[in-house]
């Protein structure tokens, strides 16, 4: 199966600032791909790179089996994009921008821009400069998936949201999820792994890793050993093993290659003297968090065994 | 197609107000327009004339307004706009754009110059060609550029700020160029260097815009705009040379010349100028002359003069083709002081010697073409292929008396017309029957007519200068009258050749200068 989006190499430097460093990218068809990392890592300069608003500095990008730069006209007949940045049409109502933003679409869907419309409780005549940002996101959903996109390309959707009109959101957009492949950047960590079935980790514009989100929630654990003495913390530690600490008896490290069969047995031999070696499943917010403290070393190997395992999958 | 009107159509909703306003300002235009050149001296006259010149000036600046509004609705700079990941076409919604401007801007203006062409009294299908060239000069010179602007500025701010920046720039260059010439000599006219200008700019502008819509690389599209006046300046600079290499090819020597020239040195007759003292400044150095030998029923019109001077001990000197006044010759002799811009290191090296001086007039030959000899009426009054013409009444004690004519034409100025008649001494009433006697005569127009001249108005006004219009030729002296029945004579005149005409002068002296401060006096 072609990938929806693909990058190669994907660079783009801004005077002597790399914005986003030899990208290697792939969104399967179908995927809920959630590109998260810190502010500046990138994530928006990657996204407008492979949606043809800016020109790579080095590399290239296909989008829906395009090159991304030929992405014009109709092309984004199959492509929604909404971005927090998204300038509106602001002196247009509401009604009067789906008006006019459906006669660009052969596949405007008329019966779904209702829906839309009443699932996001959007007042149509008013203008969308006297519309809170909630509204304003909610009406630049509306104009984006009721043409059912093949591909929605979100920017920070939620980003300064409310709660309720986030849930909103991410409601109207898992039911587009069947039809579509779903790109979103974001930070907003705990909603994303509620719905994403792919993550990719982006920072100081590289891409540490890129993989299914059920692989990464498994090779992370937060791993806690109680030796039998206090002991200083060993020297030569994997580079997989992030953040390590010990605390009198106790040492406690992420580990990012995390194997069910043998990482307990692995570690059992290492720690002969341990009274108890815990292994806790990790949120995407912990698991971030720590690959975002830990050295650089240690990213780098989290990403290699990202890259290895998508590579093998 | 759809997409144009698509995108059309909603600019055309989402600008109203501005479209009514540049409307009602084109609208009210045309209803008082006509007092920009009917001249006429009551209040109420001047009142209209004034806001006539207002609205002039309003009609460009709604352009502006209109097509920065439209241009911007899907501005090119930046990259958070809506619209660049939808499915726009930029050739779509470049065309969408034109046809705004042809809709709300082109056809307006073009019907507003139709109905100020009839006020005129001309009918505008006989003058279909000067009015699209006009509406030409004006997509070069105002709609492109700010088009061009538009594109490559983020907001209605920036854009402004943009053109004030120009402005200044403009103003800048102008005093520098202003300070650097000091009494430079008037170059040639280059119809070859400025049509290759226009063409250069317009060129440039819409390559701007193109590249803009297509590419949307912003600096590429300014550095374009930016290399304009680079190209312009350079263009004029060697389409003045091409035409310095180019006079004796335009006007070649010939056996036959249309006048003869002989040196008529006046020594009781002497003037005086100053101007600032610089190392750059040019002595302006005046030569008496009489010309003769103009055949009947022909016009000689010198165009350009250049001098070469030569020292007993052989040391040469030679101008370029400097332009001249405004000097016209009719059968008959008279005199005239043509002159030549002399740089301040010539006249040092030559001004202690007599000197042989060689002068070539590059000269048009005209001929008399259709005569128009008419009753003057008090009312307006039309003269064929020239215009229309009325009094010009002056104030109290005047009042109701006419001092003069206004003439005005349609799209550029009139061919080249010799206007004469007969001025009266005193108020027309107490003529009683005898003639008027004083000649009162009046070149008007020009020998190379564009088919129009940029304006806003199509209505050209042609300045009727009569010679001896008052009696004591002082300043606020005593008006004289043109008395309606009084004879009015237009002669057109059209170009039959142009060649060289040339005199030498032996033994002829520099005029002493006085340099006194940062001042210099010549007196001659």
């Amino acid at each position: 199966m072609n990938p929806t989006i693909c990058t190669q190499s994907l660079s783009k430097r801004f005077g002597s600032t790399v914005a986003v460093d030899n990208v290697d990218l792939a969104v399967p068809e179908g995927a809920i791909y959630a590109l998260v990392g810190p502010n500046g890592a990138g994530k928006t300069t990657l996204i407008k790179l492979f949606m043809n608003i800016l020109r790579p500095t080095a590399g290239g990008a296909q989008v829906l089996g395009m090159d991304a730069g030929q992405l014009t006209g109709a092309c984004f007949n199959r492509i929604g994009y909404v971005s927090e940045n998204l300038e509106l049409p602001d002196g247009m109502t509401v009604g009067g921008m789906l008006d006019y933003f459906r006669g660009f679409y052969p596949n405007w869907d008329r019966a779904l821009e209702q829906q839309l419309v009443r699932q996001f409780d959007l007042p149509l005549k008013r203008k969308l400069k006297h519309l809170s940002r909630g509204m304003r996101m909610k009406a630049s959903f509306a104009s984006s998936l009721a043409y059912r996109p093949s591909l929605i390309v979100l920017d920070e959707p939620f980003s300064g949201l409310d709660p309720l009109v986030r849930d909103e959101l991410i409601e109207g957009l898992i039911e587009r999820a069947p039809e579509t492949t779903i790109f979103l950047s974001s930070h907003d960590l705990a909603e994303i792994e509620s719905f994403s079935s792919h993550v990719g980790y982006l920072q100081q514009g590289r891409l540490l890793f890129s993989e299914e989100m059920t692989a990464l929630s498994n090779r992370f654990r937060d791993v806690t050993i109680t030796l039998s003495s206090p002991s200083p913390l060993p020297a030569n530690l994997p580079a997989a093993w992030l953040e390590p600490q010990t605390a009198d008896c106790v040492l406690r490290f992420v580990q990012s290659d995390f194997d069910e069969g043998s990482s307990p047995r692995e570690l059992g031999r290492r720690f002969p003297s341990a009274r108890d070696i815990a292994f806790e499943p990790m949120t995407l917010r912990q698991i971030f968090l720590a690959i975002a403290k830990s050295g650089r070393g240690a990213q780098g190997s989290a990403a290699h065994q990202g890259t290895a395992r998508e590579k093998e999958a | 197609m759809n997409q144009i009107l698509h995108i059309f159509s909603k600019d055309a909703r989402r600008f109203w107000a501005e479209i009514f306003i540049s409307l009602a300002i084109t609208a009210a235009f045309v209803c008082i327009g006509a007092y920009l050149w009917l001249g006429k001296e009551d209040a109420q006259g001047q009142v209209l004339g004034v806001l006539a010149v207002l609205l002039a000036m309003l009609v460009p600046i709604s352009w502006w307004v209109l097509i920065t509004r439209a241009i911007h609705a899907e501005r090119l700079v930046g990259d958070t706009q809506f619209w660049i990941t939808r499915p726009y076409t930029w050739k779509n919604l470049l065309s969408a754009k034109l046809l705004f401007l042809v809709v709300f801007l082109y056809l307006p203006f073009f019907i507003a110059q139709c109905l100020l062409l009839v006020q005129a009294g001309f009918p505008p299908h006989l003058y279909l060609a000067g009015l699209l060239v006009n509406l030409l000069l004006l997509t070069g010179t105002c709609v492109l550029p700010l088009t061009a602007l538009a594109t490559v500025t983020s907001s209605f701010a920036r854009l402004t700020l943009t053109l004030l920046g120009i402005f200044i720039g403009f103003i800048a260059v102008a005093a520098i160029a202003a300070f650097a010439s000091n009494n430079q000599p008037a170059g040639m006219e280059s119809h070859v260097g400025s049509r290759i200008c226009f063409a250069i700019a317009a060129l440039g502008f819409a390559a701007a815009i193109v590249l803009q819509y297509a590419l949307r690389r912003v600096w590429l599209a300014r550095g374009v705009l930016l290399a304009l006046p680079v190209l312009m300046v350079a263009t004029t600079f060697f389409a003045s040379k091409y035409d310095q290499a180019r006079m004796d090819h335009t006007y070649p020597v010939t056996q036959a010349a249309p006048l003869q020239l002989t040196y008529t040195p006046d020594p009781h007759s002497t003037s005086t100028s100053g101007f600032p003292a610089s190392s750059r400044a040019m002595i302006p150095i005046d030569f008496r002359l009489t010309e003769t030998g103009v055949g009947e029923g022909y016009a000689t019109i010198p165009d350009a003069i250049r001098a070469q001077i030569t020292a007993p001990d052989g040391s040469h000197w030679e101008s370029e083709w400097q332009a001249m006044g405004w000097y016209r010759f009719l059968p008959g002799e008279s005199h005239f002081t043509p002159g030549i811009s002399m740089p301040m290191a010539v006249y040092n090296r030559f001004h202690s010697t007599p000197l042989k001086v060689h002068l070539d007039f590059a000269v048009t030959q005209a001929q008399a073409g259709r005569v128009t000899t008419l009753a003057l009426p008090a009312q307006r009054f039309s003269v064929p292929e020239f215009g229309v013409c009325s009094g010009q009444t002056g104030w109290a004690p005047l009042w109701g008396q006419m001092t003069g004519i206004n003439c005005v034409s349609a799209l550029s100025e009139p061919p080249l017309t010799y206007v004469s008649t007969r001025w009266s001494d005193a108020a027309c009433s107490a003529l009683q029957g005898s003639d008027p006697e004083v000649l009162g005569t009046a070149w008007v127009g020009s020998l190379d007519r564009e088919p129009a001249q940029i304006g806003i108005s199509p209505v050209v006004e042609s300045r009727v200068n009569l010679s001896n219009n008052q009696i004591e030729n002082t300043p606020g002296g005593k008006s004289r009258y043109l008395c309606p029945g009084t004879p009015i004579t237009f002669t057109q005149y059209t170009a039959i050749r142009r060649t060289q005409t040339s005199i030498e002068i032996q033994g002829f002296t520099l005029p002493q200068l006085k340099v006194e401060g940062n001042q210099i006096t010549i007196t001659q």
